[in-house]
């Protein structure tokens, strides 16, 4: 018999958004970044470096066809704005050769401590990403310059991707994960390994145990959190930190983050998504970069 | 004066053989040897050294050095740290010979320094927190690996077949107030105990003898007793990660310790038209370097000649290599730079205007 899963867990929501109260006629610069990334996807467009509209989508099989997609539907949520209304493109992210209607492509070490301070504040000094498939810690300036930046790209624990999987195996929307996680009355020891392969035998053998999925989406966020401090300690954690990438919208995560490190993350201004901060950071620069032309021509 | 250097004549200053030779672009490996204190060999140990509270007891004598700088002048080996350059001398720096004893000296200090990150495929754009391969903390490399010295003469020696396995041994970890010490990366080159004598003029450091080898520690039991002046000296000149600094300080002692030359580990060409054509329209990273070979700019791009070319005249050198994943390499190798330089390549800071309108 053919069994056919009827939900997938994993999937977090896109999101599309434009602000409605602005109008982008009335902007001197609009500027758009992309962020391609390993598991998302965002296009942001900017109002003389203001956000004005983002989609947050999930990155496909085709880099070309992905980016292709998100700046799509930012425009379609827009309504009236053409591609050939945006001043300047910056793309970013793992897959940032990849946008042909870009402009110029930065790295995204560079962008996301630029998008972070305007997520953050100027007061950020050490960032952590949370990506789909990676892990950073960036220390910047007040200006969200990039000064110190420590990575692991060659293991997916602790990575956005690594929590998708999780969430799959326990039929728990990810979206609920962290909140569900932080409802025991009591933390469980960390699972001894944050290594997806390893990790899903190991839950696997809990479940069979008789955990809770509660305790065990502890046990897990335990074990990410344990393994993300080590890495920023490695790098130095130096007041304001702030959390960048999708899974810093994971409360269970985040929350045992601060208590190992003792520390308190900082709150997105104006409730901004922090998923948002390479597109944002590529945007700001697309801003720079477009004056900066113009100002030659002059 | 004038000398002969693998059958090229070139005119050099005066200077220890291995500074002169490596100043002009023919690199020795060399790790015992640091151009601010004298050759290991010149130095006398004591008849015990103390690891935090445990006392090595061994005998008085001398050190013989890594024997990796091993040369031929007029055809006999010579270990070009322990002489001056002369005018006429022909020099050898790499043959069968040379190449041997240097791979069997090697094999004896990596059988006693952890090295497991130096041989694996994933060791860059990894933080060596966890490993892919399974091997346990302790046989792993410190986080000093990207700049660290053994790591890239290992490479550039290349890390003989037969090295022995590391073998953790559980050696003293020392909390001092101002120094931690990791006696388990220690491979004895007795680096520091010169730069404590020689620099600061404190005999902090030192090493006996114990069955044939050389153990380094400290002089007392703790660094107050064992008169140590806390200059950082030895923080600064430790070609592994040993001592570390607890809160970085600087002095001008410090400050007087130079940066070695490390080896090129990969091929580097001059940036010209007719060597870009050379190089494959495929995907991949190129490094622009320099007139003294100091990396400016690290990219990654789908089709290197394409992108090589539009750099023509923008630095000296280049050198690349083909990656599929070539965004992700980009990150890699500029992490490698921050780390090493505590600051991004000259001209990848090209941005730093961008950040003017804020």
């Amino acid at each position: 018999m053919v069994s056919v899963q009827e939900s997938e867990y994993w999937r977090w929501p896109e999101q599309i958004w434009v602000d409605e109260s602005k109008d982008w006629k009335n902007a001197e610069v609009i500027s758009c970044g992309i962020d391609l990334g390993s598991v998302s996807t965002q296009a942001v467009i900017m109002l003389d470096g203001e956000l004005y509209a983002y989609a947050n989508m999930r990155t496909g099989t085709g880099s070309v066809a992905s980016a292709e997609k998100a700046i799509n539907a930012v425009l379609e949520k827009i309504g009236d704005m053409k591609r050939e209304n945006i001043h300047y493109t910056v793309a970013t992210g793992y897959g940032r050769v990849s946008v042909p209607f870009a402009n110029k492509s930065i790295t995204e070490i560079a962008c996301h401590g630029r998008g972070a301070v305007y997520i953050y504040g100027d007061s950020v000094r050490t960032v952590l990403d949370m990506g789909g498939q990676d892990l950073k810690a960036i220390k910047v300036d007040s200006r969200g310059k990039v000064v110190n930046f420590l990575m692991n790209d060659k293991c997916a624990a602790g990575t956005g991707r690594g929590i998708e999987v999780v969430c799959d195996l326990l039929a728990v929307p990810i979206t609920q994960a962290g909140e569900l996680s932080l409802k025991v009355d009591e933390e469980p020891e960390p699972v001894s390994t944050t290594c997806v392969v390893f990790a899903k035998s190991e839950i696997l053998g809990l479940i069979r145990k008789g955990w809770s999925k509660e305790k065990i989406l502890a046990a897990f966020f335990n074990a990410v959190a344990s393994r993300v401090v080590e890495l920023l300690e490695r790098v130095g954690v130096e007041p304001d930190f702030a959390i960048t990438g999708g899974i810093s919208k994971n409360i269970g995560v985040v929350k045992r983050i601060e208590d190992k490190l003792g520390l308190k993350a900082l709150k997105p201004k104006n409730g901004l998504d922090p998923q948002l901060a390479g597109a944002i950071g590529a945007a700001l620069f697309a801003r720079a970069l477009y004056l900066k032309e113009q100002k030659k021509k002059k | 004066m004038r000398i002969v250097v693998d059958g090229k004549e070139i005119e050099v200053e005066k200077g220890r053989l291995v500074d002169v030779l490596v100043n002009s672009g023919f690199y020795v490996p060399n790790l015992c040897h640091h151009p601010n204190v004298s050759p290991a060999s010149k130095v006398k140990g004591r008849d015990a050294v103390f690891r935090g509270k445990e006392k090595i007891n061994g005998t008085v004598g001398d050190y013989d050095g890594c024997g990796l700088c091993y040369v031929k002048i007029n055809g006999n080996l010579v270990k070009a740290c322990e002489v001056d350059v002369e005018e006429g001398m022909n020099i050898i720096t790499k043959d069968d010979e040379i190449e041997r004893i240097r791979k069997e000296n090697l094999a004896k200090i990596l059988a006693n320094h952890p090295h497991v990150c130096i041989t694996c495929p994933y060791r860059e754009g990894c933080d060596r927190i966890s490993c892919t391969f399974g091997y346990p903390t302790e046989e792993r490399c410190c986080d000093l690996f990207p700049k660290c010295e053994l790591r890239f003469i290992a490479e550039f020696i290349g890390v003989p077949e037969n090295t022995p396995k590391y073998v953790f041994k559980d050696l003293p970890v020392v909390e001092e107030k101002l120094y931690r010490w990791d006696w388990n990366y220690c491979i004895n080159c007795t680096r520091c105990v010169r730069g404590c004598s020689e620099v600061r003029g404190a005999e902090a450091l030192s090493f006996t003898v114990v069955n044939g080898g050389i153990v380094v520690g400290r002089t007392a039991e703790d660094e107050i007793k064992s008169g140590c002046k806390f200059c950082g000296v030895c923080v600064e000149i430790c070609p592994t990660g040993v001592v570390r600094d607890k809160k970085k300080h600087t002095n001008k002692w410090r400050e007087s310790i130079v940066e070695k030359v490390l080896p090129q580990l990969k091929k580097v060409f001059e940036l010209n038209e007719e060597n870009i054509k050379n190089v494959p329209e495929s995907p991949g990273v190129f490094r622009l370097y320099d007139e003294n070979m100091e990396i400016v700019y690290i990219k990654g791009a789908p089709n290197l000649r394409e992108a090589l070319s539009e750099e023509v005249g923008r630095a000296k050198f280049f050198d690349f290599e083909e990656h599929e994943m070539f965004t992700m390499r980009e990150s890699e190798l500029i992490q490698e730079f921050l780390q090493k330089h505590g600051r991004m390549p000259r001209l990848n800071d090209e941005l730093d205007d961008l950040f003017d309108d804020l």
